[in-house]
């Protein structure tokens, strides 16, 4: 499948950590079935919607404020899997999975949890690039946040297939697994 | 889960057929959870999306004219499904299960597979208001198509759940279960 934006990483050979390295540094780099893709950090709506959820779901289940605890909860991971080097808006991993935390300058262990946000200039990677990386490295859980429908679907991986497991728009309450420990209405993500 | 753009229907009773009949002409009439949605007819590149894809369907499963046939394959049927109407851009159903076309105003029997072209006035409606109504009566397929996007997702009915069996984007080969004996690519529902 052709993906969108490639970016100058030339035609003839995949594109490497290297290429990453080498993205100006106020672009976001990833890499995807060997072809470097670069876009802008996050415009406001997007960057809000992103930390007003990792402070909804990192309290709860990073800190254990209000919740079980249990999780590493990080914006903006780089993840190594494979040949390809993503970036999601928002990663988990349960710690019984990770217990120590890596101190290394990326992840290599897939997230039991990763919540895109999808804007006009990622949300194609995100859908048709990403999305099939993550269930073929086995990430349980993924959220699609969508700032301009105002809206979130949440899919959970079985079989090596993707289950809508539950939808939300304007002001419904978010209880979704791996995170229906807690709730909050949907729309303390927009501005 | 509050509905978008609920129409003149009144906040007092739940919207009918009557509502449906009685909306201006020009405007699609629907009818989910007991609120009227009216929406002006498919601009341009979603109408030839439908339209398009009709041809690539009804040919080979309809007609039986380069495959199987077997279906029947309907543009814009008006649905009732217990107190929702809903009129879908095609359906199509199995004529094992309906083997005699209904003589009537409109279709009782769900279908056996629903294709949804997204466009801005709609597809919040499609994706929060109609597809759980599909899932409810068992529609075993549904493909949502945007022509913004370039994109389509195919999903399957599983234990009341929409499993994504499938997506495309650009010039994918089209070849999705339940219509899997033909392919085309899907850059020719673009203009």
């Amino acid at each position: 499948m052709a993906l969108p934006q490639p970016a100058p990483a030339g035609p003839q050979r995949p594109a490497t950590y290297q290429d990453v390295l080498d993205a100006p540094a106020h672009m976001v780099a990833e890499i995807v079935a060997g072809a470097l893709h670069t876009h802008p950090r996050p415009a406001p709506p997007h960057a809000r919607a992103s930390s007003v959820l990792g402070g909804k779901i990192g309290d709860p289940f990073d800190f254990g404020e209000g919740g079980p605890g249990g999780w590493w909860i990080i914006d903006e991971p780089e993840l190594h899997l494979g040949e390809d080097i993503l970036v999601p808006d928002i990663a988990g991993w349960r710690r019984e999975r990770m217990p120590a935390f890596p101190d290394t300058a990326f992840f290599t262990l897939a997230p039991d949890w990763v919540c895109e946000v999808l804007s006009p200039s990622t949300r194609d990677l995100d859908r048709h690039g990403k999305r099939p990386v993550y269930a073929r490295e086995g990430v349980r859980h993924l959220w699609f946040i969508d700032p301009g429908a105002r809206d979130l679907e949440a899919f959970e991986l079985r079989d090596g297939e993707w289950v809508l497991i539950a939808t939300a728009r304007n002001d419904d309450p978010v209880s979704i697994p791996p995170f229906e420990a807690v709730s909050f209405p949907l729309d303390v993500l927009w501005p």
